[in-house]
């Protein structure tokens, strides 16, 4: 114990410049991410101002009640993890395509030109979007109704009341927004992959086909495996935006829009009980740092190099 | 290797140094440091004077801009108040929906804060339980019994809307007791229709559907007589039937009728008959294209689609002056159509209600000082006006002296924007300060009419003043609004076929365990009743 503590004394006494560069960091961490977790505590007490959080009483996990005493509970969280679920896998495939089509346009221009326009679209505010979408799907006013059904002769369609259309709608509307911003990691790590490779691979007669399967996929596998543990660790978190905000928050449509995220929101947006919302950040933190460690155990079984710790 | 070293020492200086130059601007530059910007020489100031004065800080609401005399207006309250009380204040302008969370982080934080105004704008927007659960409010009976004399006498029984069982949490600000229901049209459209209304009779339902069905018939399609904010599972359900929803949001329990006919039993709205009748009839307006079919995902609110001219009015309260607000910003004239006679309601005369954070240091003066508000002055010294409509000759001129403190006043040639921001109703007397122009001298007369006849006719429950303490089944409450966001506008706007939906709507509510609240609330109400 003793040797392995002078061992680290004097890594810093060796480094130190590098650790004074770390502190900023370390510090922000400390600020930002590890001193609210003080509020854990929160979840588990009844909040009365004049005792306190430290004082307050004591409840168990009565805070947690109302998450899971709804029958609609299971819907809530099959929501959230399909979604997550599927935007993870179509995301990641679509992502890493479009990164390696990107890679191989040869036109500088060309490229920035795509490039952009793909990403535009991460800049916009779900809020914004809402409207794009309202605009197209309105049951009076919208595109598709006048401009599809009406003069094909089929009835108008009242989207906002329809759920079984909604994950198709959510799942493009989030495609649209963030696969710019997905494609831009898994780009960099192409472009980052040594030409040599390429040219022996085709001066061996490798096809394009080929060169992709065996040059290009294994060597951002590790990229694509941390982002992989990362996302799942927000599995039981969503983008509350997408969800409350392109819908419209509209009932009809709860069965299939409404995640964890706009649950709480709708249940405590009237009396802002900080007790119940800590007991849901706290079943989602808990929830998230299980799958992190899974995954993270998992991807460290199969190739060491791919695992975050 | 020696300068590879110095330069990564030197990297990381700047990188120090740039993270707390990073600190130290937006910390500088938060709302949060503002008021204790302003505290500072207020505070040098009152050290000056032989006897410290208290410093007041009290919540100003705003509709979304802090005012630009705020500094005006103190300086003018504090030379009132000062020397009578000594006591100074410290406006704080926080915007009407972000009230909630302000307030409660707050007080969670210990910061000063001595007036808290809790806002239910006599639509249960915000209750006192929001605050009592988290012992945020001081008990005032002792407080009010030593220097609430002139608020008593100001408030009548109105002060019922503060109490918690026997506790006093909160004054109110005077208001009216409660309001009936109308149509507010729009008079080129009725002109059009060739409708004339009689502004003295109360329209039936049939009545209604007939002038609605002629809207659409001379306007045509993309025309819809009745403009609704459809969205955070609301309904209209309060403007066609008379009902009393105990200081909550009706969530929790309702009595029908606003228990005008004797009613003492608390039932769960969406599962009585009248509810059930009501969504039919929304359901055939719907059907019947008096409804936007995409009301529900309209989230503009009512004066917002008005402008658009594709909608004949809307539902709203019925006291005078209430659709003057709308009338003003459509630029055009809007007849009142009378659907329920005026009858009180515990939310309904909800308006602002005062209250003392237990982090207050000084309790006494802010009592004294609340019911400064409550005296009627004239107009140079009275305090609420000045809460109410800012400082003469910056936010407001006088263009007609009325006898006594009243006056007709206009927002034109002044730099002030107090009167845009700042809403007149929530400070002590509000039915004593000035007038604004498009409003006639005699509204506070009509006003005080309005509230006797209520009072006359015998249309106040029994439970007036009555707020259910939902503290007990705040899991359960949370649950039920989760649920009620999901069915109430889709049945209460009559967009899906209520014999369908409202069922699994009441087996929703029942999953979520809305008996035991209906429960609790009917022993809170018995014990209310037995203690009267």
């Amino acid at each position: 114990m003793q040797t392995k503590n002078k061992s680290i004394g004097k890594r810093i006494l060796k480094y130190w410049p590098y650790y004074l560069m770390a502190l900023p960091g370390l510090l922000y961490f400390f600020c930002n991410n590890y001193m609210p977790m003080f509020g854990v505590l929160l979840a588990f007490k009844r909040l009365d101002v004049t005792k306190g959080i430290l004082h307050s009483d004591w409840v168990g996990f009565n805070n947690f009640e109302f998450l899971f005493r709804n029958k609609t509970t299971l819907h809530i969280l099959r929501n959230t993890i399909a979604y997550n679920l599927a935007f993870l896998v179509i995301g990641m495939i679509v992502a890493i395509a479009l990164a390696i089509l990107l890679n191989e346009i040869r036109s500088k221009k060309l490229n920035q030109v795509y490039q952009s326009m793909i990403l535009i679209p991460y800049v916009i505010s779900w809020v914004i979007a809402s409207y794009l979408v309202y605009a197209f799907l309105a049951s009076d006013v919208g595109i598709i109704n006048n401009a599809l059904f009406k003069p094909f002769g089929k009835e108008p369609l009242n989207w906002y009341m329809e759920s079984k259309y909604w994950p198709f709608i959510l799942t493009f509307c989030y495609m649209w927004k963030n696969i710019g911003y997905m494609m831009i990691i898994h780009y960099s790590s192409i472009v980052g992959i040594s030409k040599d490779y390429y040219e022996a691979a085709y001066i061996d007669g490798a096809t394009k086909w080929q060169t992709i399967l065996y040059i290009t996929l294994p060597l951002i596998k590790t990229t694509v495996i941390t982002l992989l543990i990362l996302n799942l660790g927000r599995i039981i978190s969503s983008d509350f935006g997408l969800f409350y905000q392109i819908p419209k928050n509209s009932g009809a449509l709860y069965k299939v829009t409404q995640t964890l995220d706009v649950y709480v929101y709708n249940a405590l947006m009237g009396n802002s009980d900080f007790s119940l919302s800590s007991a849901a950040s706290v079943f989602q933190s808990a929830v998230g740092f299980i799958f992190v460690m899974v995954t993270n155990a998992i991807a460290r079984r199969y190739s060491k190099d791919s695992a975050i710790f | 290797m020696n300068a590879k070293k110095i330069f990564a020492v030197l990297l990381a200086v700047v990188l120090v140094v740039s993270m707390f130059a990073g600190c130290g601007k937006p910390a500088a530059e938060t709302p949060a440091e503002a008021p204790a910007a302003t505290n500072a020489p207020e505070g040098n100031a009152a050290a000056e004077t032989p006897e410290e004065s208290y410093n007041i800080v009290m919540q100003i609401v705003t509709w979304g801009n802090a005012p630009d005399e705020i500094t005006d207006v103190e300086a003018a309250i504090n030379a009132i108040v000062e020397p009578e009380i000594g006591v100074t204040v410290t406006l704080l302008p926080i915007a009407a929906w972000d009230l909630i969370n302000e307030s409660n982080i707050t007080v969670a934080a210990g910061e000063k804060l001595d007036l808290l105004c809790v806002f239910p704008f006599g639509q249960s927007m915000d209750a006192l339980a929001n605050y009592t659960a988290k012992n945020m409010l001081l008990p005032l009976n002792d407080l009010y019994a030593q220097y609430g004399a002139d608020i008593e006498k100001a408030l009548g029984m109105e002060i019922n809307l503060g109490y918690i069982g026997d506790t006093l949490y909160a004054i109110p600000a005077v208001s009216n007791y409660g309001l009936g229901s109308s149509f507010g049209a729009r008079k080129s459209c009725l002109d059009a229709m060739g409708i004339t209304i009689d502004p003295n009779k109360y329209y039936t339902i049939e009545e209604l559907e007939v002038i609605f069905q002629t809207y659409i018939d001379t306007f045509g399609p993309g025309h819809y007589p009745i403009s609704v904010f459809g969205g955070g599972g609301t309904d209209i359900f309060h403007h066609l039937n008379p009902i009393e929803t105990l200081g909550g949001n009706g969530n929790g329990g309702v009595l029908l009728n606003a228990g005008l006919n004797g009613e003492t039993t608390v039932s769960n709205l969406f599962e009585t008959q009248e509810y059930m009748d009501y969504c039919k009839l929304m359901r055939s307006w719907y059907t019947r294209g008096f409804l936007n079919p995409d009301c529900l995902t309209i989230v503009d609110d009512v004066t917002s689609q008005m402008k658009s001219g594709n909608y004949l009015g809307n539902f709203g309260d019925m006291v005078p002056g209430s659709f003057t607000g709308m009338a003003n910003t459509l630029g055009e004239e809007i007849v009142t159509i009378p659907v329920l006679p005026g009858y009180a309601s515990t939310s309904a005369a909800s308006q602002a209600l005062w209250t003392i954070p237990t982090t207050c240091e000084n309790p006494a003066k802010v009592m004294q000082f609340l019911n400064i508000l409550y005296q009627d002055r004239d107009l140079a010294n009275d305090v609420d006006s000045i809460l109410a409509c800012g400082v003469q000759g910056i936010s407001y001129e006088v263009v007609e002296q009325l006898d006594g403190s009243k006056a007709v006043i206009t927002g034109a040639n002044v730099t002030g924007t107090w009167g845009a921001w700042v809403p007149n109703f929530l400070y002590g007397n509000s039915h004593t300060t000035p007038i604004s122009a498009p409003n006639t001298a005699d509204l506070y007369a009509q006003i005080d009419a309005y509230n006797q006849e209520i009072l006359d006719s015998g249309r106040i429950t029994d439970a007036f003043g009555y707020v259910f303490d939902s503290t007990p089944v705040s899991a359960e409450l949370a649950v039920i609004a989760n649920v009620v966001a999901q069915y109430r506008s889709m049945v209460g706007f009559g967009v899906v076929d209520p014999e369908e939906v409202l069922p699994e709507f009441i087996q929703a509510l029942k999953d979520a365990g809305i008996d035991a609240v209906i429960a609790e609330n009917q022993r809170q109400l018995d014990i209310w009743f037995a203690s009267r």
